[in-house]
């Protein structure tokens, strides 16, 4: 009698350890592609040739190669190599100084097109007005650069007037 | 009696924090003008040219040394609140004890919350500066006038005065006096003081303002009244080895001191800098030798530990900075380090304790101001893909209906 009660308790024992270890410990994949997306520098320039940090983390995640992030620099390159010890590291891409874009108010002609392309809306502006840049939203991407037909952005080192 | 420094020939200027250049090179600057605008305000000491300004740094050449003369002065008890405060900010004040923190903004700041105690910090307990207590021997009548302004400001009521023994103060007018013989090294600190002449205790992230009271330090009273008589801030009083002397702002070390490295700031607290390239700012109190001594290894004796006011555990936050584990630092609590250095003569290994610790400390704001960055662009990069999601779907639904309705037509 005191045998099966012994080999109960020790069976419920066991499940409730289980369970609090599944708990602890989830098995899919969805935070490690938060964990990769979390040492990304969201620029969300798509140099890395997906549209996006998120992407390229769910990517990672697949098994891309962990040196397509320029932006990143060699620091974000470092926290993948860490994060993903078993993968092969490739070559850390030089870090870039850090820029952001500006608008030439007196050249703008007010077309739209740089609002759609700006990954992070950091360009105000509607059809026909000036447009302009908010400094602490941009990323530096330079996506907004080609859309536009007049040439008006530019990218600048934050600070400089 | 206070010294001043001849003007030297060249001056150098860091551009401040959310501040923007007012020059460019080639300009010429009349002595007393603004060179940079924003937060931080910052003006010539002398007639200059704009030898070279960058993003970052400008160097000025002084072509002329007559100082800068002052503007209308305002009278106290007929101007405005707002309109001292405007003056405050645009002379450039700062907190001179080492904060650095523009005084205008601590103002608002105290404005917003209500206080009703202004404590004067003459405490001045860091050793080997005494550059307060030589300002509170010659400039009372402006150290007042900086009171004044500060209790019309914030309407203050109760202006506490908490000083050295060493500063002469005895003519100033204030409601309660507190003197202390010899303070030791951290009674200084704001949360100290609070805590000894108020019994309030401050959390970590708590504020004076957030109890109601505003500290201010005496040299900084005193660049206000002057500020109210019409000088802007383009000089200070500076300990420099063991002597006082009024310095301009932007003075390059190099002026005084032949080594190639010097200790800027109080022994304590100091830091060691580079003298080339380096200059006087408007948070530099002392001046001295860097004393050059080759630190042994850590021991792990704890006597850190026990040195450190805040408790903090000393030895693991050492352990953790070379090379700086974020994430770690960040729970052991260095943010919570007040940098007041009295880790480092606890330890027999003469090991630069704080100077370690404040690298980390650089490390842990850059980290956590990337963080907030990476936020940022993370929310406003989701809504950007799901403004366009939905936008393209909405688009997709009226074509759909069009072509609904140009099928219903057609069929009638
Ligand atoms: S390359 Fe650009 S889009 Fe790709 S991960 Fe790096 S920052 Fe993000
Ligand atoms: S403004 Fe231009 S450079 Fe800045 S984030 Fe938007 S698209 Fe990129
Ligand atoms: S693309 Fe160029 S011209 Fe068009 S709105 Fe943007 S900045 Fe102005
Ligand atoms: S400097 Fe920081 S760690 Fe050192 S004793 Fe002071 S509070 Fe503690
Ligand atoms: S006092 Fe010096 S030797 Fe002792 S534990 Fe601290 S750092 Fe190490």
């Amino acid at each position: 009698m005191s045998a099966t009660v012994v080999m109960l308790s020790l069976v419920l024992l066991c499940a409730a350890a289980l369970l609090l270890a599944r708990r602890r410990w989830p098995d899919d994949d969805a935070p490690l592609v938060a964990e990769i997306d979390a040492v990304l520098p969201q620029t969300q320039c798509a140099q890395c040739g997906y549209p996006g940090c998120l992407p390229y983390a769910r990517a990672i995640a697949e098994g891309a190669p962990l040196d397509l992030c320029p932006p990143g620099g060699t620091a974000t390159h470092a926290k993948l190599v860490e994060l993903l010890p078993d993968r092969a590291p490739g070559i850390a891409p030089q870090t870039p100084q850090p820029l952001i874009a500006r608008i030439d108010e007196a050249h703008c002609i007010g077309c739209f097109l740089c609002v759609p392309a700006c990954p992070v809306d950091a360009i105000i502006g509607a059809p026909k007005f000036m447009h302009t840049v908010l400094a602490d939203a941009c990323t530096g991407c330079a996506l907004c650069l080609p859309p536009c037909p007049v040439d008006c952005i530019s990218l600048r080192q934050p600070g400089s007037a | 009696m206070i010294t001043r420094q001849p003007l030297p020939a060249r001056l150098l200027h860091h551009r401040g924090v959310n501040s923007q250049w007012t020059i460019r090179t080639g300009d010429i600057v009349p002595a007393g003008a603004p060179i940079q605008r924003g937060e931080r305000w910052q003006h010539a000491a002398a007639t200059c040219v704009v030898a070279h300004c960058d993003a970052d740094t400008a160097r000025l050449d002084v072509i002329d040394d007559t100082p800068p003369g002052p503007e209308a002065p305002l009278d106290v008890n007929a101007t405005s609140a707002s309109d001292l405060l405007r003056r405050v900010h645009e002379a450039g004040i700062a907190g001179l004890g080492g904060g650095g923190y523009p005084t205008h903004l601590k103002l608002l700041t105290a404005a917003r919350h209500g206080v009703h105690t202004l404590v004067i910090n003459a405490m001045e307990c860091e050793p080997g500066i005494s550059c307060d207590a030589a300002l509170s021997a010659e400039g009372g009548r402006e150290i007042q006038q900086g009171i004044n302004a500060v209790r019309r400001i914030l309407a203050i009521n109760t202006v506490t005065l908490a000083a050295a023994s060493t500063m002469q103060v005895a003519m100033l007018d204030v409601d309660t006096r507190h003197i202390r013989e010899n303070p030791s090294a951290t009674d200084g600190a704001e949360r100290y003081l609070l805590r000894d002449i108020f019994n309030v205790i401050l959390t970590p992230g708590e504020y004076p303002v957030h109890h109601g009271f505003v500290v201010c330090n005496i040299g900084t009273l005193h660049a206000i009244g002057r500020a109210i008589s019409g000088h802007v801030l383009t000089e200070r009083v500076t300990t420099v080895f063991g002597d006082n002397r009024w310095l301009p702002i932007g003075l390059p070390l190099s002026e005084l001191v032949r080594s190639d490295t010097a200790r800027v700031g109080g022994r304590l607290s100091g830091h060691v800098v580079r003298v080339a390239g380096a200059m006087v700012d408007k948070t530099t109190n002392g001046i001295d030798t860097a004393s050059t001594h080759m630190a042994l290894p850590c021991i792990r004796c704890g006597r850190c530990d026990d040195a450190c006011p805040e408790h903090l555990p000393v030895t693991g936050l050492l352990t953790f900075s070379a090379p700086p584990r974020v994430g770690t630092l960040e729970r052991l609590g260095l943010a919570n380090c007040v940098e007041c250095g009295l880790c480092n003569p606890a330890c027999p290994s003469d090991i630069d304790v704080l100077a370690t610790l404040r690298d980390a400390k650089t490390t842990l704001i850059a980290e956590r101001q990337r963080r907030s960055a990476t936020a940022l662009a993370n929310t406003r990069a989701t809504a950007h893909t799901h403004r366009l999601a939905t936008q393209a779907e909405q688009r997709e639904q009226r074509r759909r209906d069009r072509l609904a309705r140009l099928r219903g037509a057609t069929s009638d």
